[in-house]
């Protein structure tokens, strides 16, 4: 499975201490942010996915 | 069958009714149909349907994402060899019954789960185009005797067949079975008559050796150099609000 990263995931996988952005159904900072990443992380690792990240995408990160 | 199964439609075009369509043939589409569906505990029979005949299927509530997960490896091109094989035996049944089908959601005529263009096949096949491209994987064979050898390549459950000359692939061949490589040429590439794209060969020019490290390891020392670059706390904010103005979120 091949999975493109946004620059939302992308800086909070990176810069793990930034402001969360808002869940756009409920307008307020998405919950547990950090633990959605690191349980994503979790699952690419377990399923040996390839993770693509736009040039654009990483300049900006 | 739970509350929240969804109905799914065969529906075959342009060839057979319900009252034309032979019980033998029917259990042929409907044998080959639940192997491309999967999750064979879980998919119903529900009725033959007037009309064109539309063959409807009831997926239990625990099996909908799995099988809809399979449906779309197979659009892709992606499935699994016995849903392969599945998939090429209605086109071929198709073919010869002079019908096209599609599988989709009951009631939903615009969304497309799977389409067998069946008769039409014949005017949907284009190239061979040749394009550069990357692949990824392990090199498990490199060898021949002309200037031009083999190089296999796997990928997971699949295997790349390509070509190189014989400088790359004195290169490759000391990392046979060991290392992750990410090769750069130029594929040969045509769409069947069933829309699938496949490759037919491909050249390589030059790779990379890709880093084996675990994910979390990576992450976390991509998090060493962005921790002394430092960013602004609310930098998603200020990018979205660059991309979409000040209301952006």
């Amino acid at each position: 499975m091949v999975v493109a990263f946004d620059n939302s995931v992308l800086c909070l996988l990176l810069h793990p201490g930034v402001d969360v952005p808002n869940d756009p159904a409920t307008g307020n900072p998405v919950s547990r942010a950090q633990d959605r990443i690191a349980y994503l992380v979790e699952q690419l690792r377990e399923s040996r996915s390839r993770i693509l990240i736009p040039t654009p995408v990483l300049a900006e990160s | 069958m739970g509350e929240h199964h969804q109905v799914l439609e065969f529906v075959i075009q342009d060839s057979f009714t319900p009252a034309t369509l032979p019980m033998a043939r029917l259990a042929e589409y409907l044998g080959d149909l639940a192997t491309v569906l999967g999750e064979k505990e879980h998919v119903h029979f529900l009725e033959l349907r007037d009309g064109s005949t539309a063959v409807a299927h009831v997926v239990d509530h625990e099996a909908v994402t799995r099988v809809r997960e399979r449906l779309h490896a197979a659009r892709i091109g992606e499935a699994d060899s016995e849903a392969r094989n599945a998939h090429a035996r209605i086109q071929q049944r198709l073919y010869h019954d002079n019908a096209r089908a599609v599988l989709r959601v009951a009631g939903d005529e615009d969304e497309h789960l799977l389409s067998f263009p069946g008769a039409i096949r014949d005017s949907e096949q284009y190239g061979p185009f040749s394009e550069h491209g990357q692949l990824y994987g392990v090199p498990i064979s490199v060898g021949g005797k002309r200037q031009i050898v083999n190089v296999r390549l796997q990928d997971g459950d699949r295997i790349h067949n390509c070509e190189a000359d014989r400088d790359v692939a004195l290169r490759l061949a000391p990392l046979l079975f060991h290392h992750h490589l990410r090769v750069y040429g130029t594929g040969r590439y045509s769409r069947d008559s069933e829309g699938r794209w496949e490759m037919r060969s491909f050249r390589i020019s030059h790779f990379d050796e890709l880093d084996d490290r675990p994910l979390a390891e990576t992450v976390e020392r991509l998090r060493a150099v962005t921790r002394r670059v430092g960013l602004d706390q609310d930098v998603i904010m200020k990018l979205a609000s660059f991309r979409h103005g000040a209301s952006g979120t």
